[in-house]
């Protein structure tokens, strides 16, 4: 959509959310979306109902986004330019559009992205002959309400006009698919922005794995960046500054190349081993989700993977087969063959639904039918899932873990279900690996009751702090009203993980911490003093944590841990451990989030900056 | 039911924008409103129908408006019609 106008344009500033760490100045350049992707597709008699309160839903989504952009320009172009979105709007609501899409649905039984395309064709082919010149520039505006409102109708899946960069840009689009993502060249794409999408989609993935830096949720960046505007992307709070001034550049040149330096600093770490001063070893392992994430995990000096979260191989349409199971484990465990992985079985439900196998409108879902209950409930389900590890098994050193384990009836049933399925492959001559480590998730605090009970029946423990401190504080911490509540200091806490740690030890196991915790430099200090031998993240934060951990004396992290477990609150705690390793800390974290403010200090005035800028 | 013929005094015919205005005015109403253009009728509440008559500069067109208000919508449509849809030039 242009918003022409011979006016300067103001510098804007569009918060979102951070997809791909890292900073970027450069030019943008759109990436037009295209409706060749919404095919036709007949729907049931007794949908039709649905699928026309789908189709008014996502008008009056798109309606409100539009009066969002409107806003927008008006502040940042002005009230005259703003008005085209008002004609947006009267084509949006037009009651013979409406109605047409409706009645094409009710009569011939088609989906309403289908019939909504259908309608708005006509009328483009209709304009097209016409006469009047603005009445054919409006076809352009038609197309862009379509795309908007298709990519609000959350079974499309929008095209992208292909792209072929001569020059290095930023690429800014309504949204992105990781297949259009993962086609990015990474020589000359600075980074990307997109209106929609969130932290831990499958874009972000891909984008952090190519180390493209990216923000996303921006709500409306496609509507009013357009080609060769000056753009800032901050990667790391998640900020878009469009039409930046001097002081951004300057700014945001100096980050860069301080990020440059330290990137260059930290590399110098990654065939070191993450050992303290005294000489202690700290394991230093990467979550991962995707098999293709192999390269970030070596690429990262990862010493393995403390964390697969196999439930994204089920998030598509259809529930995912043996074989295609046994692919990506395969592919997984064979590039990492010299490296421990650690893959988690079926982990659904809570915040992560899976289609045909989630149940919605359930009143608690964190405390629902959710994980381990799943599997319990559907064993050739579960069963599938173990038969496709096993097979992977002998291409790697895999280690498999049960979540959400509340109970010895749980664990037990788990482990026997296993065991039936090794003693099936056996009889059918099939080959897996025979020393397979199982071990179990530390999440619900009824287990840290019974710590010592588990302890004898599992070759690890690992301890999962999102949902053991959300369920230990009685904290939902995806409410922002009590989200301050949710402690990872607690008291409480620091008293669960090091039980935990005291039972494993007794009995020869070893202890992870696989939740955010694992990445929070002063927590990385108090889990590597109570006792925690392995520490699991985003293979983007071992470098830095690696910097950490060899800079300290284990001893010195014990006793203070052991000083913290005397202290009654997180406040306490938390004074304690910034007054001894804030400083050391602040030091070492670069990442830590970057307030920008009109009047905040330059520091390297006088930067001179040229575009378009090389990627760092 | 009332009926007044219009005649487009603008240089541009009534394009996206004039579509717009005369959609403005009369989406409000709880009246009918119709507008015939060389055989052709169109449901003046919706700006693309109104658009697909592609009504030129110097052309008649007739209006007819059905309703409890329809005395007020044809007078606000006259209005918008001789003050040229406020085109600039």
């Amino acid at each position: 959509m242009n918003v022409s106008t011979k006016k300067t344009k103001n510098r804007t500033i569009l918060s979102g959310v951070s997809a791909s760490q890292g900073y970027a100045i450069g030019q943008v350049k759109r990436l037009e979306a295209n409706d060749t992707s919404v095919k036709k597709r007949s729907i049931r008699g007794d949908r039709i109902a649905y699928e026309i309160s789908r189709f008014r839903n996502a008008v009056k989504l798109t309606q409100k986004e539009l009066q969002i952009v409107k806003n927008q320009v008006i502040q940042s172009i002005g009230i005259k330019e703003a008005r085209i979105f008002d004609a947006h709007v009267l084509i949006l609501k037009d009651p013979f559009l409406n109605s047409e899409v409706e009645k094409m649905i009710e009569a011939e039984k088609v989906s309403c992205e289908y019939a909504f395309k259908k309608q708005i064709d006509e009328f483009i082919d209709i304009f097209s002959k016409q006469d009047l010149e603005l009445t054919r520039e409006k076809i352009h505006d038609l197309r862009d309400i379509s795309l908007r409102l298709l990519s609000n109708l959350s079974e499309t899946e929008l095209g992208l006009d292909s792209i072929d960069l001569d020059m290095p840009a930023i690429l800014v689009a309504h949204s992105l698919t990781p297949s259009v993502v993962s086609a990015f060249d990474q020589s000359l794409t600075l980074g990307f922005a997109t209106d929609t999408g969130g932290a831990t989609s499958h874009v972000s993935i891909i984008a952090r794995s190519m180390q493209i830096p990216g923000v996303s949720g921006l709500s409306q960046i496609s509507l009013i960046a357009e080609d060769e505007d000056i753009i800032i992307l901050d990667g790391y709070s998640g900020l878009a500054i469009l039409h930046p001034t001097i002081e951004d550049l300057s700014i945001y040149a100096e980050r860069i190349e301080r990020e440059k330096r330290r990137k260059y600093e930290l590399l110098s770490l990654k065939e070191l081993s993450p050992i303290t001063l005294d000489g202690k070893h700290i394991s230093l392992n990467a979550n991962i989700e995707l098999p293709l994430e192999a390269q970030s995990v070596i690429g990262n000096g990862a010493e393995g993977v403390g964390l697969f979260r196999s439930e994204f191989l089920y998030f598509q349409n259809e529930l995912p087969t043996e074989e295609e199971q046994f692919q990506s484990y395969k592919q997984l465990l064979s590039k990492l063959s010299d490296k421990s992985v650690t893959i988690r079985t079926l982990d659904t439900g809570g915040d992560k639904l899976v289609k045909n196998l989630s149940l919605v409108n359930e009143s608690n879902p964190f405390l629902g039918w959710r994980s381990i209950r799943v599997c319990l409930d559907l064993p050739d389900l579960f069963k599938e899932q173990l038969r496709a590890l096993l097979r992977a098994s002998v291409y790697g050193n895999l280690k498999i873990m049960f979540p959400m384990i509340a109970s010895m009836e749980e664990l037990l049933a788990s482990k026997a279900i296993f065991k039936e399925v090794q003693a099936e492959m056996r009889a059918k001559g099939q080959a897996f690996d025979e020393n397979i480590e199982v071990g179990m998730m530390v999440e619900v605090p009824a287990i840290v009751m019974l710590i010592d009970d588990f302890a004898k029946e599992v070759d690890f423990f690992s301890i999962g702090t999102n949902d053991l401190i959300q369920f230990t504080l009685a904290v939902d911490r995806s409410n922002e009203k009590i989200a301050s509540l949710f402690n990872a200091h607690h008291p409480s806490i620091l008293k669960m993980i090091h039980l935990t740690c005291k039972a494993a030890h007794e009995h020869g196991i070893s202890v992870s911490v696989c939740g955010e915790m694992a990445s929070d430099p002063l927590s990385v200090l108090l889990l590597a003093g109570l006792g925690v031998d392995e520490l699991s993240m985003s293979p983007w934060s071992i470098m830095e944590t690696k910097e950490l951990v060899r800079s300290l004396n284990f001893s010195d992290l014990r006793n203070s841990a052991l000083a913290c477990l005397k202290l009654t609150s997180a406040h306490q705690i938390d004074a304690y451990l910034y007054k001894k390793y804030g400083p050391l800390v602040m030091d070492i974290n670069a990442n830590s989030p970057i307030h920008l403010s009109e009047d905040e200090e330059i520091v390297y005035k006088g930067y001179e900056i040229k575009f378009p800028r090389s990627k760092p | 039911m009332i009926n007044k013929t219009l005649i487009v005094q603008n240089k541009l015919g009534i394009h996206a924008r004039p579509a717009g205005m005369i959609v403005e005015t009369t989406g409000k109403s709880k009246s009918e409103v119709q507008m015939k253009y060389q055989g052709m009728i169109a449901n003046a509440k919706s700006i693309l129908n109104i658009m697909m008559l592609a009504v030129e500069p110097g052309a008649e067109v007739e209006f007819t408006v059905e309703g409890a208000d329809e005395q007020k919508i044809l007078k606000d449509l006259e209005t918008l019609f001789h003050e040229r849809f406020h085109e600039e030039d």
